[in-house]
């Protein structure tokens, strides 16, 4: 099964995704050029996960700054997860903010509300 | 007449409490710069992500919807940071097609009836029925609106009958 890997740069983040131990990471910052563009390859990864695997995927985001369409691709995302769960596998969500950081505390929030997933809201220094 | 001018303009940027000023070409790279430059200077504000936030839409709002394009295509227009005793007010300008002023001008007059649980609504509602393409997702209006802690404003300037100068205005609050 194939692994995802993207470094992260000053305006996109580390995306790490394997599909055998169902780990799935996003990490930094995401104000790319084109934001279909960058996370085109990690959808398509996504997809290709849920419609072949069967065992609980844990996914981590921690995102320090996302710009508005950014956030139409992590909703997106969130979808496809959303797929998985409701075909009876498990998801887990962890959504990482620091402490003092309530912007992205509150855009975790706003993605937790609509969604029937597994959401924990995880602080750090 | 170079030195004079300059001499006026040196003074009339410290008046204003201008932080910063560009007007140019808005390209990705650009873009990354002025935004790491506006942090280091605002180092140490409690502000500073909705500060950057609002800087990276405007910023995108330019690039995609500026009618003056520099030779490689990338949409030029002027972005401006100012600091009065309880705002850093933020501004951008670019010129539009006359023809799509009512459009900006009736989104931005309906933005600023939502309080702040109205506009968390709208977008979280556009997000999800929006569509995404290569020009955005159509949420940097109600983002910026909901970083600003005054009403966001607009103006326009008009330039010929095809075009006009479009002004937009977000405030956001110092803080303690």
């Amino acid at each position: 099964m194939p692994i995802l890997a993207l470094s992260k740069t000053i305006d996109t983040p580390e995306v790490h995704f394997d599909h055998e131990k169902g780990l799935f990471r996003i990490e930094g910052e995401s104000y790319p050029e084109n934001a279909m563009e960058f996370y085109r390859p990690v959808l398509e990864s996504l997809n290709t996960f849920v419609e072949t695997a069967e065992l609980p995927l844990k996914i981590d985001f921690k995102m320090m700054y996302f710009n508005s369409s950014s956030s139409k691709c992590l909703l997106d995302i969130f979808d496809l997860l959303e797929e998985y769960s409701t075909s009876g596998k498990k998801v887990m969500v962890y959504w990482y903010y620091q402490e003092d950081d309530e912007d992205i505390r509150e855009s975790g929030e706003d993605f937790a509300e609509d969604l029937g997933l597994e959401f924990n809201l995880v602080a750090y220094k | 007449m170079i030195l004079k001018n300059l001499f006026e303009d040196y003074h009339s940027f410290d008046n204003q409490k201008i932080l910063m000023f560009y007007k140019g070409a808005v390209s990705q790279e650009t873009m990354v710069d002025l935004g790491s430059f506006l942090r280091s200077s605002l180092c140490g504000s409690k502000k500073i992500r909705s500060i950057f936030s609002v800087f990276i839409e405007m910023s995108h709002n330019i690039r995609h919807h500026s009618l003056e394009r520099d030779q490689n295509h990338v949409g030029v227009g002027l972005f401006m940071i100012q600091q009065t005793e309880e705002f850093f007010t933020l501004s951008s300008g670019n010129p539009i097609l006359s023809a799509g002023k009512e459009e900006i001008r009736r989104e931005v007059e309906m933005l600023r009836t939502l309080d702040k649980e109205g506009l968390r609504k709208l977008y979280l509602q556009r997000r999800k029925t929006g569509e995404l393409t290569n020009k955005g997702a159509g949420l940097g209006l109600i983002e910026m609106a909901r970083k600003s802690d005054t009403p966001i404003e607009c103006e326009f300037f008009d330039c010929d009958d095809k075009t006009t100068l479009f002004r937009l205005t977000v405030q956001v609050a110092k803080g303690d």
